[in-house]
């Protein structure tokens, strides 16, 4: 592997040099050495292309090489003349011309194969030539290239047949000729009898030549550029004489005329793309003559449009009638979008004749042209019909006044469902359902809304409601054996829908303020008794709507400062009365089940949703009515009984109600309790507001366990382990609740540092009382408590300023707090421990004792003195693991160390700490390396048990090198960073040597390796630091030479490779 | 243990916890807002021990650095940088030169082999700011907002502190090694990655800078609690460390503190104070016992102490009130 890595990166080296050395030679060159070395390498390339492809072996290599070598030719020429350092040409002309030369040479060079790619590809260059003659030739001599290239390629084309030409060949020279004239001012007639000669000379080339099938695509290609870009071209000439339309006239006839060409010679792709482009240049005729914002246009358009569509059908063309449908998708939207906005006699006339010219359409479709047109038959029927529908609904929207548009719009769609229901057409429902809807939409906006109710409204809400009343009843007693069944439901739906509402907005604007939400409920009562009786099932939803929108209605006029704007004594009222409501409907449910239309579950939700309802009428209640500092502890109380009640009546929906006051009452804590303050009596508010909930929330919790333990109805209806979950929760949130307090009280008085120790006390408790009960819920949160305290013990403990006494606050405060901790850890009783309490978790009070213990020696000592603290933690922690066998210690020895050795590399070697003019480096850090090595060796005499090696015991803490490298890490950045110079080799030397020593008196083969190749560094940096300074021609040479030297290695290597391996 | 001892034990835990929550709880303290720093500044030393490594490899020589920072001030100079005409002004730039040249002298600085001076520029801000080999640049609004001479020699001693401990070349290291290596493209990704790596213990070098600066100055004589005093009066100009009051609050200055331990180019001013107070208890420099020497006659009049000397500037304090 040596020899081949050796002989691969002196191959490297070697070539770099190499590199080097070629980029020096061409630094020396001049502009006309550079073009000669160009052409001469292109020379080359042409002759040994040439030389190549008289060999048979060799033909496809060599044409790629000749191919390879004209394109390096040209492209040295363009250099020649374009590029600044190699330039040789110094006139604009004479670049240009050269570059003309030697597409020309391309050119007539590729003739000799016959070869139809080669000449496209020399004709390419011919064309970029053009592209950037067209920036620096005289307009007449542009032209004239571009015309003779032109005439040669028809010429050409017509000659050989050679279709790809023709079409790659048309779309460069339109291209040429588009960037030549594009950038100049239009109208100079005096160009367009060039454009039409080439022209004619590409479109005579299409229509002479005989092609396959397979070719028509090129054929296409040719036609389409050879047709609209001359348009286009012509157009922009002729447009400021405004003759621009005869232009499009004439191109269009044209057009057609070479699409009948083109039909005859049974070309039928180029028939209709022909045809679609003469199409297209007529429909120009008219915007161009008339202009665009004529009112005549648009109709003028519709006309072509049915004509084209005429043809499709009697042509039996499909292509002829898409394009009509696009056309008249098109128009339609301009009608929309601009048409209807302009006002004028035009308007009417214009939206009133494509309103008739799309029901027209519609009507053919659907009978007439029905078996022509089956194919686009449903959608463009449909399309048709809701074209016109929609002109007609702008022609009333902006014809009629705006206050009468809803009744106009009801009595439409009223017309609309007759047809539906008589002709038996669902589109046309749809149709009517918008109309309707539109119709209340515009009394919502137009008649009852901004900027003030109009004039009339009653009676034009009634009108409107009245016509959609009417589309309602003659869908449900005038059967229709055509209308799908899914329509019929739909229309029904729809329209007494449209219908109440219209009835409900005149209710709520139109009475007064104590009634509308009476009104509502008795009117959903009776709607809902109507729909029950009559079995129509719409009115039995829209009965059952009718009670949320009574309670919506009332809601906003509920003061929460007291009172109603009801004239009624207390809000109380307005709440019973629709909590009255909501049992009412929930009454009218159960009685009336056996006419429930739908299934039993549907009928059982509403059931319990109206249960929901009166809850939340309590819960409204409660918050309005109940003292702030109460509001909890009512919750609580509901609670409490809600579950009562569910377990007299089996209820799952009492229960699950009675957990959502419990949730309540938990927010309310947070967002009710919390904020008050002054006295609660002789308590203070808060603390009594909130204690008051946790007792009674303790209490709900002990009734939710006590029910779960039990054999009950009610547990066996609920989902298993439900009420032992919530009496869980319930126990979590409590004591989540009992910290905060804890942590907000101690904020307020300004001692946050108390809370550590405070809620570690918190988890103490809850252990014991966990151990006490045998509950592992208790002790879990015990475990968290103690956790979360450690967490704050970290964020605040550690870094609180101040001083108590002899010791600092945090020494005061971190005490009782490890007290704690060690208590825990201390009394730990494995057969007692619940199933979450794995001996892991004891073990992680250990490391965070550990932990603790480091960061308090971190933040209390001199900085300088925490590495050799650190290590001795470390050292003594390995110590008592090795004397236990236990791994916990020895890994957090490790981890110790590991971290000695990054504060000694992140801190301790960058201080300047001194003592007594003695750097405290020079103290500090052997220190630390001094309990390092007495742990390396410590864990080098376990050597040889089996846990001691390899990744597992790395993990166990058995492993001795981690040791080794820190202590060897650190004392090499001690003299890396304190000694400079070639001291510093000497230094690193003698390091070096002492590993190896070291190695050998240890019998540590790591040592001795990591001695050598300090060594080999040595060296290494010796030859570095002599050969830095060199650049230019040395630094050539010393790649050269070192390459050199490396493949010669790699060479011996391999040439005396036996007798080497001896001596190693 | 058994239940009884084990009860007893919890008993004296629980309630030596408690006596002590209890003598805490009756002391007047400081609040203390809650801080990520002791975890982050774990992970910024673990970040520096790879940096130094780094920064140890590319080290560059005393001449590259002084030929860098004097390419870098004749950049400074194309931009404009102000040079004071005033005759009150070019007194005070002869006053920092002073200040500077008796640090130089007489506060041992580590590195003795590079040309310290510093020039008084013309601008408002209270600013000062160094360049690697020993170029210092002190702003008139500095000089005006320092009441004693030993406070502008603090200011001097912490950026040539910056200097000294090679945190000014340190920035441009990787990039001048890239620059030899592949060129500009290189030197630009390494610039950005040595941005990267910096970033989070700037406030460090800072910090650093600020307990070396103290030293320079007491060993050079001036008071090392000039520059606390002068720390305590940008407090008070800028607002000083407002405490969360709720846990909310907390989150939020938790986020934030973490957000300016991890991004902030200096540390705030309350906790340079607590870190210098710090390092006057461990280098044992005790300014209740040594008197040395403030200054504020010499600033007032700005005429240095090397010129003149006034007796009653010698002081020996417990706190220094500014």
């Amino acid at each position: 592997m040596g020899t081949q890595l050796f002989l691969k990166v002196g191959v490297g080296i070697l070539v770099i040099g190499v590199v080097f050395a070629m980029g020096l030679v061409f630094q020396m060159v001049g502009p006309i050495g550079k073009v000669l070395l160009g052409y001469g390498g292109g020379l080359a390339l042409l002759g040994a292309g040439i030389a190549f492809e008289r060999k048979e072996r060799f033909r496809t290599f060599g044409r790629a090489l000749i191919a390879g070598a004209w394109g390096i030719l040209y492209f040295v020429t363009f250099a020649a003349g374009f590029v600044e350092t190699s330039r040789v040409f110094h006139t604009r002309l004479g670049a240009v011309l050269a570059l003309l030369v030697a597409g020309s040479a391309a050119v007539g060079y590729s003739l000799r194969y016959r070869h139809e790619w080669t000449t496209i590809f020399a004709f390419l260059l011919i064309h970029l030539s053009l592209g950037i003659a067209a920036f620096h030739l005289p307009p007449a001599q542009n032209l004239t290239a571009t015309l003779i290239v032109a005439l040669a390629i028809a010429v050409l084309v017509w000659r050989r047949g050679w279709v790809r030409l023709l079409g790659l060949g048309a779309a460069a020279t339109w291209a040429s000729l588009s960037l030549w004239m594009v950038p100049r001012a239009a109208g100079d007639l005096s160009l367009l009898p060039v454009t039409l000669l080439v022209a004619g000379a590409f479109q005579a080339a299409i229509l002479l030549m005989e092609v396959e099938e397979a070719d028509f695509s090129w054929l296409g290609l040719a036609q389409l550029v050879n047709f609209l870009v001359p348009l286009g071209l012509c157009l922009r000439e002729a447009l400021p004489g405004g003759n621009a339309w005869l232009w499009a006239l004439g191109f269009g006839l044209v057009g057609i005329g070479c699409a009948f060409a083109h039909g005859r010679s049974r070309r039928h792709g180029l028939f209709l793309l022909t045809a679609t482009e003469g199409l297209a240049a007529l429909a120009l005729v008219t915007p161009l003559r008339l202009g665009l914002h004529h009112e005549l246009t648009p109709l003028m358009r519709l006309l072509g449009l049915e004509l084209l569509l005429a043809a499709g059908v009697f042509l039996r063309e499909r292509y002829f009638r898409i394009l009509a449908y696009c056309g008249f998708g098109l128009t339609f939207l301009e009608l929309m979008l601009v048409r209807a906005e302009v006002q004028g006699p035009g308007r009417v006339l214009l939206l009133g004749a494509a309103a008739l010219l799309f029901l027209l359409n519609a009507g053919l479709l659907r009978t007439v042209w029905r078996e022509i047109c089956e194919s686009e038959l449903p959608a463009m029927a449909w399309s048709f019909s809701l074209a016109g529908t929609l002109c007609i609904a702008v022609l009333l929207g902006v014809e009629l006044p705006l206050r009468w548009l809803a009744p106009a719009y009801g009595g439409l769609a009223l017309l609309w469902v007759i047809v539906a229901l008589w002709r038996g057409l669902g589109d046309v429902v749809a149709e009517a359902s918008g109309l309707a809807t539109a119709a209340v939409i515009a009394l919502l906006i137009l008649n009852f809304g901004f900027p003030a109710p109009s004039e009339g409204r009653v009676l034009s809400a009634s009108l409107a409601g009245g016509t959609l009343a009417v589309a309602y009843l003659a869908s449900r007693l005038g059967r229709s054996v055509r209308l799908e069944p899914q329509w019929t439901t739909f229309l029904q739906g729809l329209f007494s829908l449209l219908a109440l509402g219209c009835g409900v907005l005149l209710v709520l604007r139109e009475l007064p303020a104590p009634w509308p939400p009476p009104v509502l409920v008795a009117a959903g009562l009776l709607v809902l008794l109507a729909g029950l009786r009559l079995r129509w099932n719409e009115l039995t939803v829209e009965g059952l709507v009718l009670g949320p929108v009574a309670l919506l209605t009332a809601l906003p006029h509920l003061q929460f400062t007291g009172g109603t704007t009801f004239h009624l004594p207390k809000r109380a009222w307005m709440l019973g009365l629709l909590a009255a409501g909501a049992l009412g409907k929930e009454m009218l449910l159960r009685t009336w089940s056996h006419a429930w239309p739908w299934g039993e579950a549907g009928r059982k939700a509403l059931v319990g949703a109206y249960g929901v309802a009166g809850a939340l009428l309590l819960t409204v209640l409660v918050f309005l009515e109940v003292p702030t500092p109460f509001v909890a502890a009512a919750f609580m109380v509901l609670s409490g009984l809600y579950l009562l009640w569910a377990r007299r009546t089996s209820s799952t929906l009492r229960c699950y109600l009675s957990m959502t006051f419990l949730g309540l009452g938990f927010l309310t804590i947070l967002t009710h309790a919390w904020g008050v303050s002054g006295l609660l009596g002789i308590f203070p508010a808060r603390l009594a507001s909130v204690s008051m909930a946790l007792l009674l929330a303790y209490g709900v919790q002990v009734l939710y366990h006590r029910i779960s333990s039990q054999q009950t109805p009610l547990g066996e209806l609920l989902p298993f382990g439900t009420l032992s979950a919530v009496a869980t929760v319930t126990l979590v949130a409590c004591s989540l609740v009992l910290g905060v307090l804890i942590k907000l009280e101690a904020l307020d008085h300004g001692k946050n540092l108390l809370v550590a120790p405070a809620w570690a006390l918190l988890g103490v408790l809850y252990l014991e009382r966990g151990r006490a009960i045998e509950d592992k819920a208790w002790r879990t949160l015990g475990h968290l408590w103690m956790g979360v305290a450690f967490a704050h013990f970290l964020a605040v403990n550690l870094v609180q300023p101040g001083e108590l006494g002899p010791m600092s606050l945090r020494l005061a405060t971190g005490l009782p707090f490890l007290c704690l901790y060690l208590y825990t850890y201390l009394t730990w009783d494995s057969e007692a421990a619940t199933p979450l309490e794995s001996p892991g978790l004891r073990w992680g009070y250990f490391y965070a004792l550990q932990l603790a213990v480091a960061l308090l020696v971190l933040y209390e000592i001199h900085r300088a003195w925490v590495l050799p603290l650190w290590a001795l933690q470390g050292l003594l922690s390995l110590g008592w693991g090795l004397h236990q066998e236990n791994p916990h210690w020895l890994r957090s020895g490790l981890i110790l160390a590991m971290a000695a050795l990054v504060r000694g590399l992140g801190a301790n070697l960058y201080l300047r700490d001194e003592l007594r003019e003695l750097r405290l480096n020079w103290i500090t850090v052997p220190l630390a390396v001094l309990f390092l090595l007495v742990g390396y060796v410590a864990l080098n005499r376990h050597r040889g048990a089996d846990e001691a090696e390899g990744l597992e015991g790395f993990g166990a803490g058995y492993n001795r090198f981690p040791w080794f490298a820190a202590q060897a890490i650190l004392l090499f950045a001690l003299i890396w960073v304190e000694v400079s110079g070639t001291e510093l080799t000497v230094w690193l030397s003698g390091f070096g040597l002492g590993m190896v020593a070291l190695g050998f008196v240890l019998q540590e083969r790591v040592a001795r390796l990591a001695g050598l190749g300090i060594l080999s560094a040595c060296i290494l940096k010796l030859f570095f630091y002599d050969l830095r300074g060199l650049s230019g021609l040395p630094r050539v040479l010393s790649f050269i030479v070192l390459g050199g030297v490396l493949i010669a290695v790699s060479y011996t290597y391999t040439r005396f490779k036996e007798r080497l391996e001896k001596l190693l | 243990m058994k239940a009884g001892a084990r009860y007893a034990f919890l008993a004296c835990v629980c309630g030596a916890a408690g006596l002590m929550m209890w003598v805490v709880a009756r002391r007047a303290t400081p609040q203390q807002a809650p801080t990520l720093r002791p975890v982050l500044d774990r992970a910024t030393e673990a970040k520096a021990a790879v940096d130094r490594v780094g920064q140890e490899l590319v080290k560059v020589s005393t001449q590259e650095e002084i030929a860098l920072g004097a390419s870098l001030v004749e950049r400074e100079l194309e931009l404009g940088l102000p040079e004071p005409s005033a005759p009150e002004r070019i007194k005070g730039q002869a006053f920092v030169q002073a200040v500077l040249a008796r640090l130089v002298k007489s506060g041992k600085p580590r590195r003795t082999d590079l040309p310290y001076q510093v020039q008084l520029i013309e601008h408002g801000s209270v600013n000062a700011f160094a360049l690697p080999g020993g170029y210092l640049y002190v702003t008139t609004g500095m000089l005006d907002f320092a009441e004693s001479e030993a406070e502008l020699a603090a200011v001097i001693a912490h950026e040539m502190a910056h200097v000294d401990l090679r945190h000014c070349i340190e920035r441009y290291q990787y990039e001048l090694k890239a620059r030899k290596l592949g060129g500009e493209p290189l030197e630009v990704m390494m610039g950005f990655g040595a941005q990267l790596m910096i970033q989070g213990y700037q406030d460090e070098q800072e910090a650093e800078a600020d307990r070396w600066g103290m030293q320079l100055a007491a060993q050079a004589g001036y008071h090392p609690q000039a520059g606390m005093g002068l720390f305590a009066r940008l407090m008070g100009r800028w607002g000083g460390d407002t405490q969360p009051r709720t846990v909310p609050d907390e989150g939020v200055h938790v986020l934030s503190d973490a957000m300016e331990a991890l991004f902030a180019s200096h540390p705030r001013p309350s906790l340079r104070i607590a870190s210098l107070q710090r390092a006057l208890t461990e280098t044992g420099l005790a300014p209740e016992r040594v008197p040395y020497y403030l200054g504020r006659q010499n600033r007032r009049l700005l005429m240095p102490w090397s010129q003149w000397e006034f007796q009653d500037e010698w002081v020996v304090t417990q706190r220094l009130q500014p």
